[in-house]
């Protein structure tokens, strides 16, 4: 075979795109900042969530954490005991108090699934397992709520006497 | 009345408090300006991680010996950040260049490689007339 002009410049201007391409690549780039929170059963999977707890008797669950926001993030999950139509928006968290409370560091790219046990003393139907994402902001020195949570409905039996 | 009632949640709410992230704050303000920097801080993340699990179990003296331990590095990672950024940015200079440079010498150098290669694939071979005839 051989190399003739017509030959080479192709193959140059294949080499040329492919060493553009790599020096695009080579800066470093912002990725899209997020944040995710899940909600997994006993076992650390999707579905198969308990919907019937006995009043005072732990709900076994895990929180699944996940930052993306291109550094490490200090992040909080807030376990709260919601109802029906009482969840917390997209802007503002739920108006009660922490039942149960954990942080995390993550890097970024990092996850974390964090087993959680919460007892709900009274009784109650359609009652909602809240878990609120909070971010801690170095620059105001105080935790954040980011908007993100995730919640089960539950119904909560009277245990044995 | 309603304050008499909410006082158990409030109780309730200040026993699951995470103890000791006030202390892990600290060290979390340097781990988030130098992994935005670039600087790998992972193994200083799984400790004040830890820290904060020893937290939660109440141990607190291991859990601020580890703090203590990973606010030590993160000062010392700190104190490198210059060297650090240079190295990286002075990394992403060579890379740059090196790619850059890889299209003139592939159109300079790639002819007379291969043209040297077929000759070296071929340096065996005889050459003969066809026919043989005088």
């Amino acid at each position: 075979m051989v190399i003739d002009d017509e030959v080479l410049a192709v193959l140059t201007a294949i080499v040329t795109v492919a060493c553009a391409l790599g020096i695009a690549l080579s800066f470093p780039r912002n990725p899209e900042p997020f944040t995710a929170i899940g909600l997994l059963n006993e076992q650390g999977k999707i579905g198969d969530y308990p919907r019937v707890l006995v009043a005072g008797e732990p709900a076994k669950l895990h929180v699944f954490l996940m930052n993306h926001l291109g550094k490490a993030a200090m992040l909080k999950v807030e376990a709260k005991i919601g109802a029906r139509g009482r969840i917390p928006s997209n802007s503002t968290p739920l108006d009660a108090p922490p039942v149960w409370e954990r942080a995390v560091i993550l890097g970024h790219g990092q996850n974390a699934t964090i087993p959680v046990e919460i007892a709900v003393a009274e009784p109650g139907v359609n009652l909602a397992l809240v878990f609120e994402l909070w971010q801690y902001d170095a620059s105001k020195g105080e935790w954040v709520y980011t908007g993100r949570w995730c919640h089960l409905y539950v119904n909560v039996t009277r245990g044995a006497p | 009345m309603r304050w008499l009632a909410l006082l158990p949640l409030a109780l309730l709410a200040c026993a699951a408090a995470q103890p000791g992230v006030e202390r892990v704050v600290e060290a979390f303000k340097l781990v988030e300006r130098l992994s935005s920097e670039g600087v790998d801080v992972s193994g200083q993340i799984a400790k004040l991680n830890r820290a904060l699990e020893l937290y939660a179990e109440n141990r607190t003296s291991e859990a601020d010996a580890l703090v203590t331990e990973a606010l030590r590095q993160l000062e010392a990672l700190e104190q490198q950040l210059p060297q650090l950024r240079a190295a990286k940015w002075a990394s992403l200079g060579a890379t740059v260049a090196t790619l850059a440079a890889v299209p003139p010498f592939f159109y300079y150098f790639f002819p007379r490689l291969y043209a040297l290669a077929w000759a070296r694939a071929r340096k065996r071979w005889v050459v003969r007339k066809r026919g043989n005839r005088r």
